[in-house]
């Protein structure tokens, strides 16, 4: 019986955004995030009061995770992010830093909220069509008959966490197994509608990042007693398997409830083994040389099926027995008593011990084209493998939906001066159609323009933490960065390339400062030639797409919020 | 000790402006979202008036008694609860300006008479003065043209649909306005899609409202745009077995839902009471003496019923197998094997629906699967939402549609879904107006007479409740005005003009006749539309004018148009002049609709709430005493642990 206690009343306050203490709350929550982000960005270690293990990161999925934020409007924003990152792996931080500028910058606008807020619905629609559009300045296509900007894709995502500690070179290689991964989960003979197959992430620890390497197949980690008997040439003959879901350790089996009588004298762990024993005859007549248990097996099985030369791998976890049935075309078995159905037996090829620093690994392949792949990541720590592996499962679903959408946006900055840009002509276009529609008068809404291309801004200045100036170019709107040391110099001697890496400073005439007014300029789509130089950094198109959605909703929500009741009990 | 705390007048009134000032955070078109965090530490978002007068955990007794008279109206209409707190409080202020000196007595006995004046007469003023002016909502001119195939209207054009405006202003008040439009077409085009032309119109609305959790699939992490209606129902597992390679399409699928506790694969005799005994006599109860095999007769047999079962579901070509309960390993392997996918802890309401879909019954035991129990599928594949992956089934014979809801967060989610939910509920309480409504009034007074803190309701009034169904069904309780305060002034000019048509009706001993009755209520009505154009009194005076203008243009109309026309035809002649004037004054309103019979139920709400509230003069803080309840042994403990 729950004892019944009176309930507190709960805690109340009215207009969060004015309230200066949870405003305090937001700039340093604000200040957390966007100090994480880019590939400069800084890294975070966080420990827990009773001393468990520290995480040292800049993702925004691990960082939100282990910061659990107290207050609600912050869980709120928390909770935006992390299920807009659970969805696609990328521009977490993006889509936290945009909200708070969007909010910050509402405020600076001192706009009526209800305005501000229809107004960033609405300049977010002007966002969404223009980058759907064929015509978009920051947009490129995906080739897929040249792996370059799947690389540079990947290799965006990899070199933006630095907390994976990885040179140029590393990324480089990081970046061509993830990519190479990617491929190899595509089905190449199936026709109609496809599924992808899956890749399987095997960390180890100490050997160099250049170990690293994706094998076809699946990699099954081995104890040190386990041995391939050389009589069979496993190499070029497929080998018979069989696979059981169900523990052959000899315990009396999975039973529903009820009772169970046992008479005196009765052995029943003789009987099991019996049946195990018979189990291992009708095995090995059927000539299996591949034996594997999900669970633990029977010692006196194990040893009746070495004597016939029978590989036997017992104890593979529940994670493993889907993938390695789909590999071999096997059926799992979940009984120990009837007779193997002949379709329940499947074949794998290639058997090879493999090892990875201490680990020893038995590598099988699928006797035919199979989806399935391992990963095996090798890093100098466990901080920066764990913080490595979370980045190529971030790389590989990124690659995954490029399928979806076969586009990119461009990188560093790039797309979010350009979008700035773009809000910026496109408000002094579209003001008195805005207007009518929105019910506002032409002052709120350049002014909402004006807050809404700033914190597209904000975001790439973001980028920058080493107190180098971000400027932006008033031909294609991109976003280019001055070390800190030669902003003097900026008349004679501008930097090379943009953020993005596709424009050069050739091809363009005039700078100027980031956040300061510019006269409006229609930025320009790529011309032909600026076109054929590669983009270096290239941001994922579905997940910056959601991203920025997500943002402009979120703050639109939190600033429409008027009112918070915690309940205390 | 007891606490003895005597109410006046004033208390009464501070306690409801409290929660005004809650309340008013989120009325009207200015109006935001509050946020909760909930005892779970889980994160809420509302508009809705009811959540938030519920999760303040109010303490003062009062004020309780206030938030459960909410709570029972919203349960039927599902919408009015912040008009609610506004009218009270305007009008408990206007009782204290009148009262001579905040004497508790003079008030109640106003309280009183403003009840008995809404029992008897209101409804004659709405159907005079207000009626004449609305329109008759139909649910089926709404979607009468809807294909189900016919790509969604864009926004704008769908407009001039009525019940799309009825929801979209319902949804402004709850989700704000950058979601209602999306939200109320979507939820429009459910209730079409699932509205058979031969059917009642409620009979959707019902069906929907019951189901709907079974219906709508809440997903995280999209933006609110992607929410989409989808064909066919999804189940909200994920399949535990799931044949490779995948069937192919094309021919029909064949499926079974097992519900109950025989319902498992694996058969089971130990369960009814039989005892396996090993090393004794055989496994199965009644074989033969086997002192060796005992255990291993038993799996063996199990294994064959359940190759059994099996062969039994390929006989009937299943290939789709639904189960209420949880199945055991072996079972799934046997199944694997069949080419049999199961989905198991299928929710039994699903299961139900899913019945009801197919039109197969549920089998209770998988060994007496027969023809009837087999349904017909068109399709059934996985489809992935958010982070889950369900199991999406269709078919031939009904085309239900289902309702993937997206937001960025859970709380976004849950609201947009509690939202609908309403929604649906309030088309209900106009359709079907008596299966509902009066039984639950008369369930709320019931329960509001029998608190402990509220003196018995005098006779008068039950019996004035239990003639209330013929004097309402006046009303056409799908009648319906443009939103935005055109029931208030129009309400309010006709209070005033009736108060002024009766100067010389005697005031029945007590000192206020009908006519200051009239006024007390039409001043109170005026402080709704006053907070909905809050942006400053030029924009409220603006909105009077226009309703004024309106109904000129209808009167000089219904005078042009001649006697002839009836009722009904003047009330769509009504509408449309004001609608014309309406969208000259695109203001906050957005030229939605509101339900004229909901506000009624909501003025009766208000005055019942009032009477209540006015009724109490003394707050008794009472402790438990320890030996309340001397039967249960148990509450002795609890309470000497408080101490």
């Amino acid at each position: 019986m729950s004892r019944l206690t009176k309930k507190l009343p709960a805690l109340c306050t009215d207009l969060p955004l004015e309230n200066a203490d949870i405003c305090q709350k937001l700039n340093v929550f604000k200040q957390l995030l966007t100090s994480c982000f880019g590939p400069n960005g800084k890294l975070k270690q966080v420990h827990n009061n009773i001393g468990g293990h520290s995480v040292t990161t800049s993702t925004s999925q691990v960082l939100l995770q282990s910061v659990a934020p107290s207050h609600p409007l912050l869980k709120f924003i928390a909770a935006s992010v992390l299920n807009h990152v659970c969805r696609f792996s990328d521009c977490g931080l993006f889509a936290a830093i945009l909200c708070f500028a969007l909010i910050d910058q509402a405020k600076l606008s001192g706009l009526r909220r209800n305005v501000s807020i229809s107004i960033n619905r609405y300049l977010l629609d002007i966002c969404t069509a223009y980058l759907h559009h064929d015509g978009c300045g920051c947009k490129v296509k995906l080739d897929f008959s040249t792996s370059k900007n799947l690389i540079t894709l990947a290799r965006s995502v990899i070199s933006s966490k630095p907390a994976c500690m990885l040179t140029e070179q590393e990324a480089l290689h990081i970046s061509m197994l993830a990519v190479q991964a990617f491929l190899l989960t595509v089905p190449c003979d199936t026709p109609g509608n496809v599924s992808l197959g899956s890749t399987l992430t095997v960390s180890v620890e100490g050997p160099p990042i250049a170990q690293s390497a994706v094998f076809p197949g699946l990699m099954v980690e081995i104890p040190d007693h386990f041995k391939l008997c050389n009589k069979h040439n496993f190499q070029s003959h497929p080998t018979k398997m069989v696979l059981f879901s169900v523990s052959l350790s000899g315990d009396l089996f999975e039973m529903d409830e009820g009772t169970v009588e046992v008479y005196h004298g009765a052995d029943i762990e003789s009987q099991i083994v019996d049946q195990l024993l018979v189990l291992g005859q009708c095995v090995v007549k059927d000539r299996v040389k591949l034996f594997v248990c999900q669970k633990v097996i029977h010692p006196v099985l194990q040893q009746y099926l070495n004597q016939h030369d029978v590989v036997v791998m017992e104890r593979l976890g529940a994670a493993l027995v889907e993938p390695l049935a789909e590999l071999t075309g096997s059926q799992p078995l979940a009984t120990l008593v009837t007779t193997i159905p002949p379709e329940a037996y499947g074949l794998a090829r290639g058997l090879n011990v493999k090892h990875f620093g201490s680990k020893r690994m038995l590598h099988l392949e699928a006797p035919g084209e199979a989806v399935i792949s391992t990963m095996v990541l090798c890093h100098r720590n466990q901080t920066m493998l764990s913080e490595l592996k979370v980045v190529v499962q971030k790389a590989e679903h990124v690659l995954r939906l490029t399928l979806r959408e076969p586009s990119a946006l461009l990188g560093g900055g790039c797309t979010e001066t350009h979008l700035a840009a773009y809000i910026r002509y496109e408000g002094i276009n579209k003001a008195a159609e805005a207007t009518s529609s929105l019910g506002c008068s032409p002052t709120e809404y350049l002014l909402g323009a004006e807050a809404f291309a700033r914190s597209l801004e904000s975001v790439a200045r973001a980028l920058e933490h080493d107190g180098g100036t971000p400027m932006v170019d008033l031909t294609h709107g991109h976003h280019w960065t001055v070390p800190v040391d030669e902003t003097q110099a900026l008349e004679t001697k501008p930097p090379p390339r943009c953020g993005c890496g596709v424009v050069r400073s050739s091809s363009v005439e005039r700078w100027t400062f980031l956040s300061t007014k510019y006269a409006e300029f229609s930025p320009a789509a790529l011309p032909g030639d600026c076109a054929a130089s590669q983009p270096c950094v290239l941001d994922c198109f579905a997940a910056k797409m959601n991203a920025l959605q997500i943002a402009v909703e979120t703050a639109n929500l939190l600033q429409d919020i008027r009112y918070i009741i915690q309940d205390g009990n | 000790m007891q606490q003895v705390e005597h109410l006046h007048l004033q208390h009464v009134v501070q306690t409801v402006c409290v929660l005004e000032g809650v309340i008013l955070r989120s009325f009207g078109p200015d109006g935001g979202q509050v946020l909760f965090t909930r005892d779970t530490g889980q994160l809420m978002l509302s508009r809705s008036g009811k959540h938030i007068l519920t999760s303040l955990q109010l303490d003062h007794p009062l004020a309780r008694t206030v938030v459960e008279c909410v709570w029972k109206h919203s349960a039927v209409t599902g919408d009015g609860s912040k008009t609610f707190i506004l009218l009270l409080a305007s009008l408990l202020r206007g009782i204290q300006t009148a009262a001579s000196k905040g004497s508790i007595a003079s008030a109640r006995h106003t309280a009183e008479e403003l009840l008995a004046f809404g029992l008897d007469e209101l409804v004659e003023v709405i159907r005079v003065g207000v009626v004449p002016h609305a329109a008759a909502l139909s649910l089926e001119s709404g979607w009468e043209r809807r294909d189900p195939e016919a790509p969604p209207h864009s926004d704008a054009h769908a407009d001039a649909c009525p019940v799309r405006r009825l929801l979209a202003t319902f949804f402004y008040t709850r989700l704000g306005r950058t979601h209602s439009q999306l939200v109320s077409r979507l939820t429009r085009d459910l209730i079409s899609l699932w509205s058979r032309p031969a059917d009642p119109p409620s009979l959707p609305l019902r069906f929907v409202e019951r189901n709907f959790a079974a219906l709508h699939t809440p997903v995280c992490g999209f933006p609110a745009g992607g929410s989409r209606l989808v064909e066919g129902q999804v189940i909200h597992r994920d399949f535990a077995t799931w044949p490779r390679p995948p069937q192919p399409a094309a021919r029909p699928i064949r499926a079974v839902a097992l519900v109950g506790a025989g319902g498992s694969l694996q058969p089971s005799v130990r369960s009814d009471g039989a005892v396996l005994r090993v090393g004794g006599p055989g496994g199965v109860p009644g074989a033969e003496v086997d002192p060796e095999g005992g255990v291993l007769k038993y799996s063996a047999w199990a294994e064959g019923a359940l190759a059994g079962a099996m062969g039994g579901l390929r006989g009937l070509g299943v290939t789709l197998l639904l189960s209420a309960g949880k199945q055991s390993e072996a079972a799934l392997a046997a199944a694997r094997r069949a080419g049999v996918s199961v989905v198991e802890c299928v929710d039994e309401e699903e299961l139900a629906l899913f019945a009801q879909l197919s039109g197969a019954r549920p089998a209770a035991e998988c060994g007496r699967v027969g023809r009837e129990h087999v349904a017909q599928l068109t399709f059934c594949k996985p489809i992935v939402l958010g982070a889950h992956r369900y199991v999406h089934v269709a078919f031939p014979a009904a085309r239900p549609h289902s309702l993937v809801l997206c937001g960025a967060g859970e709380g976004q989610v849950e609201q947009g879904a509690r939202a609908v939910r309403d929604a649906l509920r309030m088309l209900l309480a106009m359709w079907e107006p008596w299966q509902r409504a009066t039984g639950d009034e008369h369930d709320a007074s019931r329960r509001a007479s029998s608190r402990p803190r509220t003196p018995r309701r005098p006779c008068a009034e039950t019996g004035s409740d239990g003639d209330a169904p013929s004097r309402e069904g006046a009303l056409d309780s799908r009648g319906v005005l443009p939103a935005g305060g055109e029931f208030e002034f129009l309400l309010h000019r006709a209070l005033i003009g009736r108060g002024q048509a009766r100067p010389a009706a005697a005031a029945p001993g007590g000192e206020s006749g009908v006519p200051a009755l009239c006024q007390l209520l039409a001043d109170a009505l005026l402080s709704v539309p006053r907070h909905i154009y809050s942006q400053g009194p030029r924009h409220f005076l603006q909105a009077q004018r226009l309703s004024l203008v309106r109904s000129a243009a209808l009167c000089s109309g219904l005078q042009r148009g001649g006697s002839g026309s009836g009722g009904d035809g003047g009330g769509g002649g009504g509408l449309r002049v004001s609608l014309a004037a309406g969208e000259q004054s695109r203001g906050a309103s957005d030229a939605g609709l509101e339900s004229v019979f909901c506000k009624y139920q909501l003025i009766l709400a208000v005055l019942q709430c009032l009477c209540s509230v006015l009724r109490a003069d003394t707050v008794l803080h009472v402790r438990k005493t320890s030996r309340a309840s001397p039967q249960h042994a148990g509450d002795d403990d609890d309470d000497d642990d408080e101490r």
